[in-house]
């Protein structure tokens, strides 16, 4: 379910039952729990400093480990994400598990209380990249922490950049070999501009400028 | 448009371009590009401004018959480009030799020149047509 309020408020709510057995041992599945509910809320903070607040309770119900089945739980966590701070730039600050709630994780063979955990990383290639560099973080760790209690990450994600990078850099690719006609026809009024001589009165041998006028409807030609 | 242009400077002056819709913004220009989506207004901008030295380019297939000088036409998926002779002769523009260089002689006579027949008094007045040798393929035909 899905809304949206005045305001730019945004709710998003979700529920999902799983109810599966494995056909061997009869256990219903180990690591994914029964019930599953999430809700989704983010709010806009000024509309200045468009940055947005998100809170991400999670709430999940009776997850089954092997035939031992762990109480439910639920996990608020906490996301300011400012996404016009500039063109290329998002900046994200979350603050995960706000409570600083103990859990267990099912599906992790050893549970243990981990002590405050507290990273923060800066990405700067994409989202990507940053959810590697996050574990990699974590897998450094001789405790081998199953789940971090309280965790607050900051990151800053250039993906918008990347992909425009991408978008840029495939017409560019595709110019080395074939040019686009409006390229060509650019090129020709460059040449035409060139070898063309105006009289005196029209175009005075001073400084002044030689000017292409395009007449269209649409202006792509322009700055293509 | 403004990348093959940006900062380009022919002898003493510098190239601008910029979107004209007017005949009056058009009067300022040295070169005038007609994009196919004008081909209704081209023809009454380029009567109005017979005497502006102007050079006017076009796309659209009937160009030369609207008065323009020279029509960047697709063949054969490149771009070459026909020059109204007449029309040129009549404006006060010069081209340099080079341009004739690149301009071959049509041999076949296009549908154009045939509605435009040379008159004996005036010598031969011919569409050219050219083929530039520098200018990259396009990306499909």
């Amino acid at each position: 379910m899905d809304g949206r309020w005045a305001g730019g408020l945004q709710g998003r709510v979700s529920y999902s039952y799983v109810d599966a057995e494995q056909p061997q041992t009869q256990q219903i599945l180990s690591n994914s729990p029964q019930h599953l509910g999430k809700l989704d809320v983010s709010v806009p903070v000024g509309a200045a400093a468009p940055i947005r607040q998100r809170g991400r309770p999670v709430h999940q119900l009776g997850p089954n480990l092997g035939r031992n089945t762990i109480s439910g739980f639920s996990v608020l966590n906490f996301t300011l994400l400012g996404h016009t701070l500039g063109k290329h730039l998002d900046l994200s600050a979350s603050v995960y598990n706000v409570f600083n709630k103990t859990y267990f994780n099912p599906g992790q063979p050893r549970t243990q209380k981990i002590p405050f955990n507290r990273t923060e990383e800066l990405s700067g290639s994409n989202s990507q990249a940053g959810f590697e560099a996050q574990h990699a973080i974590l897998g450094k760790d001789e405790s081998k922490p199953s789940q971090p209690r309280l965790r607050a990450t900051l990151r800053i994600g250039l993906s918008l950049l990347a992909l425009q990078l991408v978008a840029l850099q495939l017409p560019a690719l595709g110019q080395q070999q074939n040019a686009s006609e409006d390229q060509v026809k650019a090129a020709y009024l460059f040449n035409f501009a060139k070898l063309a001589e105006w009289p005196r009165q029209v175009l005075p041998d001073g400084p002044s400028p030689v000017v292409i006028g395009v007449a269209a409807r649409m202006r792509s030609f322009l700055t293509s | 448009m403004k990348t093959i242009v940006a900062g380009k400077v022919i002898g003493a002056h510098r190239l601008v371009v910029k979107p004209v819709s007017s005949a009056e913004e058009m009067k300022s220009c040295q070169i005038v590009f007609f994009r196919a989506s004008e081909r209704k207004h081209a023809q009454a901008a380029i009567e109005s401004l017979a005497e502006a030295a102007v050079l006017f380019v076009g796309e659209d297939e009937g160009f030369l018959r609207q008065g323009g000088m020279i029509n960047l036409v697709r063949d054969h998926g490149s771009i070459r480009f026909e020059v109204n002779s007449d029309a040129l002769d009549r404006s006060q523009i010069h081209f340099s030799s080079k341009i004739l260089a690149l301009a071959k002689a049509g041999n076949e006579p296009s549908h154009t020149m045939a509605q435009n027949p040379p008159s004996p008094a005036e010598g031969p007045r011919r569409l050219e047509r050219s083929t530039p040798p520098d200018y990259p393929e396009l990306a499909d035909a």
